[in-house]
């Protein structure tokens, strides 16, 4: 921790739905937002195993969780290009399919 | 009676420094006589809501996640999409929305004695935030009246500039004592005295 | 101080120019041969001028003293001189020379013979030496800070000064950084008097007076980083900055830009000839900059020899000044006004002229020299040598977001690959090395960066110099003719030569990425910049092929060496890390107690009047709870208020076990899995009206916890009406426990009812006492009848003081986390050490908590084969079998008689001496659990090579069946 929101390791600017665009130290990151989860109570094992360890590895465009800990604390879907690390749009996670 | 303690009842005891150049050119103190309620709606009683805290409080909701609702004895922040913090002098008000905010109409949570108010203020004030928040304090982007959540060494933070040259923070109570030593540390150079107020607004 | 001896400079002086204005060049010894070196260069790209600055813990090494700012006491030593620079033992190295090859460090660590290293290590280590860095703490207080603005131009040349007053013009915030202590960049090495630096007078002028420009000198952009970010180290050396006043020595600026500017200019590069390393040769360019700059005569009969334009304008300067040039172009064409140019200002000029090999040995004596189409080897006196290879764009920074320098041919070097979003390109960067089009490319470049922030005033151009401007011409660089003899330095800090590239060419590593590790070519302090591009060229030649083919190597941050402190500006000490306290705080300090470290917590770990030490006074402790009644802060707890008509289904999915049927007025133990299957975490739910629940938290888990249902309330079941807000800091909390907790509880807080009708086990009550509200859950954690008090943390202290003041007569004492720790080992409650996020329910013993009718986070791939098998580690018992030796933890668990080798069966998680059976108990995990209860195993530590034996029983070493809690 010798580094932190004040140190110099700033590096990504992400655009909070909410709070406008901060620094990446004010989040935190959540894996990947394209996957969906299995409604709560699906029986079938292999649709838990599938969305728990099974990930794609995409070089380009990827969708992905952030929550905001350090401000509103909401959870946001993030587009990032994993090959430029630049970084896209942002929505709410729970305002799914209205970025 | 309980007496009620600020966690910096210590260090607010520990008076001020001069700086590099002989002065001190901040105030640096606790805020105190306040009260602090979270407020929120789901998804059906957002107008309920609206409606409880214009009868108690007088003012509408903010619709701004950028800019401090200012009204009498109370300031409303909308601190997340259909989350509310009004902070008020007014201990009467807090125990009304308590009361009035029922679970049709959202739901609200004491936090007065989860957040210490912090005041800087002086010339130096926005070159040690500068010092302390990863937040652009450029008056277009942080104007008078307007507030910024964010963190002060990795715990967050809600930041409140209440004029050009003074600021508020609401830092979480367990880490106030070590949020003051940082922003004690990094006022050095510019010197501060340091204070406490019953009753800032 | 120079070396103890006392030495004069004038303000704007480097240590350099001062040490050159003082007679002396010879700057240090070199890295790997120790062959005298004096200065190459005036600027950051100097790769031997390397001193040891400051005494003490504030002693710098391998400082560049071109860069370094004289100041009144200034102290600085030359470093790598053994035993003394002017009486050099380690020169005797440069007899071995043949012994260091190319590649020995690579071959000594990776040959087939590893131990060689040992063997060579004491003697380069001490021989090869940069300095040395202190094990002193740094007096120097160092900061960070964060800044913002539209434009940020690096570099304060022409192009960054034009950039700069184009880009506010145009109305955007400018910041404009420049790593030297003036403005100018190459403009300061021209003649001090005359149109070219009034013009640079009147441009630095009108820039300073933009109001929206902000000028940081001595600050150098290290590094860039995604989304526009730079990072700056701002040096205040020259201030003599006092610690004691809070003045800092360097601070660290995370500068946020919406648009970048590079106006990085161009840094000559050497001429790759014999012994072109020997004191008194320098580049071109910082001969000029010591003679027109500082004032100082680099010499008095000099040689200037060059491939290019631009080492003429210094020639020029030098004839001008009095010192004797004649001028070596190895081209046998230079365009003929600049030959005239010359030669009325009485140099000699000679075309087609190649230097192969200097002469002298501390100091340059002259020069041997080859002349196109002739065998005549021609022999030239000189006392300074001066030399320019051509031009190198400063790409650094630029490709630091990973864009490939391209090379150009017309300049013989690399430019920017490009720019990314929001980034552009100003002068000598971007290969404009005359003046004129240099300016016109920075004004472009600011109206450019000014329009992407949004800005688009319109804006007058820069009036141009009334100077003579060449375009730039340069021919390839020649290698120089083989035999000449001599070593022929590529890299001067590492001491890479011409014959070791060619080495690495036989031997294979003749890819540049794979030359750079082969030879350590450009990996010294200075990184190369003034070695790179000759390699590259000298590489491409002997594979025979194009520059572009052999390609270039990664640039990455920093751009000049950054020091450790201002990395870590005041996160250091007790700021190290931000800590937390308890509202409680202050109280266990006025109560004696030791306090430790538990996470970011700060926590009571004893109390003074149990004993003088943990290990005393935890047995004192806990005594206490199962005799009497004790008091413990549990304030660190994660608390989460939940509330709203679904929150009885949400808690009902992410527990283990059912929430669905918890009436108010009760709290219930749960565990939450990942969806892994994995213990997340364990605590307790309270619920206190009908959508109203209270939520406990471990405390490592606490902020994990939160995030986790935020994450399942916002993005998987949006559909559940929930609020979740943390109340950790709201509500502090306290443990009293112990047989006469209910007494304590009675005689403290009369208002509160805890008769067993009212609170029964497991039940959760709110009251209001003197105004106050106190929330009581009766719950145990040490297996002892015990409630637990959450109260507004301002009222902490008042509540912690009335309970131990009021029942006094019970005996009632605060007990700390050591205590707390070792009665929940002796109840077999599992806690941190346990929850590991590897282990499963079934791996704690508590898969029957699962509800078999509901689903529940985690369930379907809790039921895999492999998490069921039943070799599992899972939790057990372990009762000390040697009455004289203790249990650890991390100890590693064997069978009896199995030999002690591998990972084991298992290991011991928890220990604690249980002063209920008088022995050492432990919990942990061994493979096939309970099962082997019974069984005598050996707990090996081989850290202090201890076997002991110990017995596997059931973790619940107390009260199994729970008659204590109903007491």
């Amino acid at each position: 921790m010798a580094t932190g929101p004040t140190g110099n390791d700033g590096m990504l600017r992400i655009p909070c739905p909410h709070c406008g665009e901060r620094d990446y130290t004010e989040f935190r990151y959540g894996g990947d937002a394209s996957k969906i989860r299995p409604p709560h109570g699906t029986a079938d094992a292999r649709a838990w195993q599938e969305y728990v360890f099974l990930f794609d590895n995409p070089k380009g465009a990827h969708l992905e969780y952030w929550q905001h800990v350090l401000g509103c604390r909401q959870w946001l879907v993030l587009e990032r290009d994993t090959a430029t690390n630049a970084v896209g749009k942002a929505h709410l996670a729970r305002s799914q399919g209205s970025p | 009676m309980f007496e009620r303690r600020s966690p910096l009842a210590p260090q607010l005891a520990g008076g001020g420094r001069d700086g590099a150049d002989g002065r001190r050119s901040m105030r640096i103190g606790e805020a105190r006589g306040w009260h602090l309620i979270q407020i929120g709606a789901h998804r059906r009683s957002g107008a309920a809501l609206a409606a409880a805290v214009g009868r108690l409080c007088g003012c509408a909701l903010p619709s701004s996640p950028r800019i401090v609702t200012a009204c009498g004895a109370h300031r409303l922040y909308r601190i997340a999409a259909d989350q509310y913090w009004i902070v008020t002098h007014d201990a009467a008000v807090t125990a009304a929305l308590a009361r009035a905010i029922t679970p049709d109409v959202g739901a609200s949570t004491a936090l007065t004695h989860a957040r210490v108010r912090l005041v800087i203020e002086g010339a130096a004030a926005t070159a040690l935030l500068a010092r302390i928040v990863p937040i652009d304090l450029r008056s277009a982007a942080l104007p008078v009246g307007s507030f910024a959540q964010t963190g002060v060494q990795h715990a967050c933070v809600l930041l409140e500039r209440s004029d050009a040259q003074r600021y508020e923070l609401y830092v979480l109570r367990t880490y106030a004592v070590s949020t003051w030593e940082w922003i004690l540390d990094s006022a050095m150079p510019y010197g501060y005295d340091v204070h406490v107020a019953q009753t800032e607004q | 101080m120079f070396e103890r001896k006392p030495l004069l400079g004038f303000a704007g002086d480097t240590l350099a120019s001062a040490l050159l204005a003082n007679g002396l060049t010879l700057a240090g010894r070199s890295f790997k041969y120790h062959r005298p070196r004096g200065f190459l260069a005036a600027g950051v790209e100097e790769p031997n001028a390397l001193f040891t600055l400051g005494e003490g813990g504030r002693t710098t090494p391998n400082v560049a003293a071109t860069t370094t700012e004289l100041y009144e006491g200034l102290v600085a030593r030359r470093q790598n001189a053994w035993p003394s620079v002017d009486f050099d033992l380690g020169a005797a190295i440069s007899l071995l020379a043949p012994l260091l090859p190319a590649g020995f460090y690579y071959k000594t660590f990776m040959g087939p013979r590893r131990g060689s290293w040992m063997w060579y290590e004491p003697f380069i280590r001490r021989a090869a030496g940069l300095g040395r860095a202190r094990h002193e703490r740094d007096p120097d207080r160092y900061e960070t800070r964060h800044a913002y603005t539209d434009v940020l131009v690096i570099g304060g040349g022409p192009a960054g000064l034009a950039a700069a007053r184009a880009a506010a013009a145009a109305g955007a915030a400018v910041a404009l950084v420049e790593q030297d202590s003036a403005l100018g960049g190459m403009l300061l090495a021209a003649p001090a008097t005359g149109a070219l630096e009034d013009w640079r007078t009147e441009l630095e002028r009108a820039v300073r007076a933009m109001p929206n420009v902000e000028v940081l000198l001595r600050t150098t952009a290290c590094g860039v980083y995604d989304g526009n970010t730079v990072a700056l180290l701002e040096r205040h050396d020259h201030e003599r900055p006092d610690a004691g006043l809070g003045k800092a020595r360097e601070v660290a600026v995370t500068m946020h830009a919406r648009a970048i500017i590079y106006a990085t200019g161009a840094a000559e590069r050497p001429l790759v000839f014999g012994d072109n390393d020997r004191p008194g040769i320098m580049l071109a360019s910082a001969a000029q900059a010591y003679l027109n700059r500082y004032a100082v005569d680099p010499g008095r009969r000099a040689l200037v020899a060059t491939n290019n334009d631009g080492a003429w304008r210094s020639a020029i300067d030098l004839a001008v000044a009095g010192i004797a040039v004649p001028i070596l172009d190895q081209r046998q064409h230079v365009e003929p006004a600049l030959q005239d140019a010359a030669r009325r200002v009485g140099i000699d000029v000679r075309t087609g002229a190649l230097v192969t090999r200097a002469q002298g040995r501390r100091a340059v004596t002259g020069a041997l020299v080859a002349h196109n189409g002739s065998a005549r080897v021609e022999h030239l006196a000189c006392d300074l040598l001066c030399m320019s290879g051509g031009w190198s764009p400063t790409v650094h920074l630029t490709s630091h977001t990973g864009r490939k320098p391209v090379y150009r041919d017309d300049i013989g070097a690399f430019v920017p690959g490009g720019y990314a979003p929001g980034q552009f390109g100003a002068g000598a960067v971007s290969g404009e090395f005359a003046l004129s089009a240099a300016l016109r490319s920075a004004a472009e470049a600011g109206r450019a960066a000014a329009h992407y922030c949004g800005h688009a005033d319109p804006i007058g151009p820069t009036p141009p110099p009334q100077v003579a401007d060449h375009p730039f011409t340069l021919e390839p660089p020649r290698a120089c003719p083989r035999g000449a003899g001599g070593k022929a330095f590529v890299d001067f800090q590492n001491d890479v030569t011409t014959r070791d590239l060619a080495l690495a060419h036989e031997e294979g590593y003749a890819a540049i990425e794979h030359l750079k590790r082969y030879t350590t070519l450009g990996m010294g302090t200075d990184q190369g910049k003034t070695s790179n591009l000759n390699a590259i060229h000298l590489m491409a030649a002997l594979r025979g092929v194009g520059i572009a083919e052999a390609g270039t190597t990664t640039f990455r941050p920093p751009y000049t060496p950054v020091s450790i402190g201002a990395l870590a500006g005041r996160s250091i000490g007790h700021h190290f890390r931000p800590i937390r306290r308890s509202p409680l705080h202050d109280c266990h300090i006025a109560n004696g107690a030791a306090m430790i470290d538990a996470g970011p917590w700060l926590r009571p770990w004893y109390y003074r009047w149990a004993g003088g030490d943990a290990a005393a006074a935890y047995v004192n402790e806990m005594r206490l709870v199962r005799s009497a009644v004790g008091l413990a802060d549990i304030s660190s707890l994660g608390k989460i208020d939940v509330q709203w008509p679904d929150a009885a289904e949400f808690l009902n999915r992410v527990y283990v076990n059912g929430f669905a049927s918890l009436p108010a007025g009760k709290a219930r133990y749960g565990v939450m899995l990942n969806d892994d299957a994995s213990v997340l975490d364990d605590g307790t739910t309270a619920r206190f009206g009908e959508y109203r629940y209270f939520m406990t938290t471990t405390t490592a888990q606490a902020a994990e916890v939160m995030s986790w249902l935020e994450f399942l309330l916002q993005t998987a079941w949006i559909d559940l009406d929930v609020q979740v807000v943390s109340v950790t800091d709201e509500w502090a909390g306290m443990s009293i426990a112990g047989p006469r907790a209910r007494a304590a509880l009675a005689l403290a807080l009369p208002e509160i009812d805890a008769a067993d009708a009212a609170l029964p086990h497991m039940g959760a009550r709110e009251f209001e006492v003197d105004g106050v509200p106190i929330r009581v859950l009766r719950l145990s954690f040490s297996g002892e009848l015990a409630y637990e008090l959450y109260v507004p943390a301002g009222y902490a202290i008042a509540l912690w003081e009335r309970l131990l003041e009021r029942a006094a007569a019970l005996g009632i004492r605060p007990y700390g986390l050591e205590a707390l720790a070792s009665l929940r080992i002796e109840k077999g409650h599992v806690a941190g050490l346990e929850l590991d996020h590897r282990n499963t329910l079934d791996d704690l013993g508590l898969g029957k908590m699962a509800a078999r009718d509901k689903a529940y986070v985690g369930r379907e791939l809790r039921a895999r084969a492999q998490l069921q098998a039943p070799g599992r580690w899972s939790l057990v018992g372990l009762e000390c079998l040697e009455p004289s030796a203790r249990l650890r933890g991390g100890a590693i668990l064997f069978a009896r008689g199995e030999a002690l080798a591998g990972h084991g069966r298992g290991y011991v998680t928890s220990v604690t001496w249980s002063t209920e059976l008088g022995k050492y108990i432990a919990l942990g995990l061994y493979q096939g659990g309970l099962r082997h209860a019974g069984e005598e195993i050996v707990c090996a530590y081989p850290l202090k090579n201890e076997q002991v034996r110990a017995r596997i029983v059931s973790p619940m070493f107390i009260d199994p069946n729970g008659e204590r809690l109903h007491v």
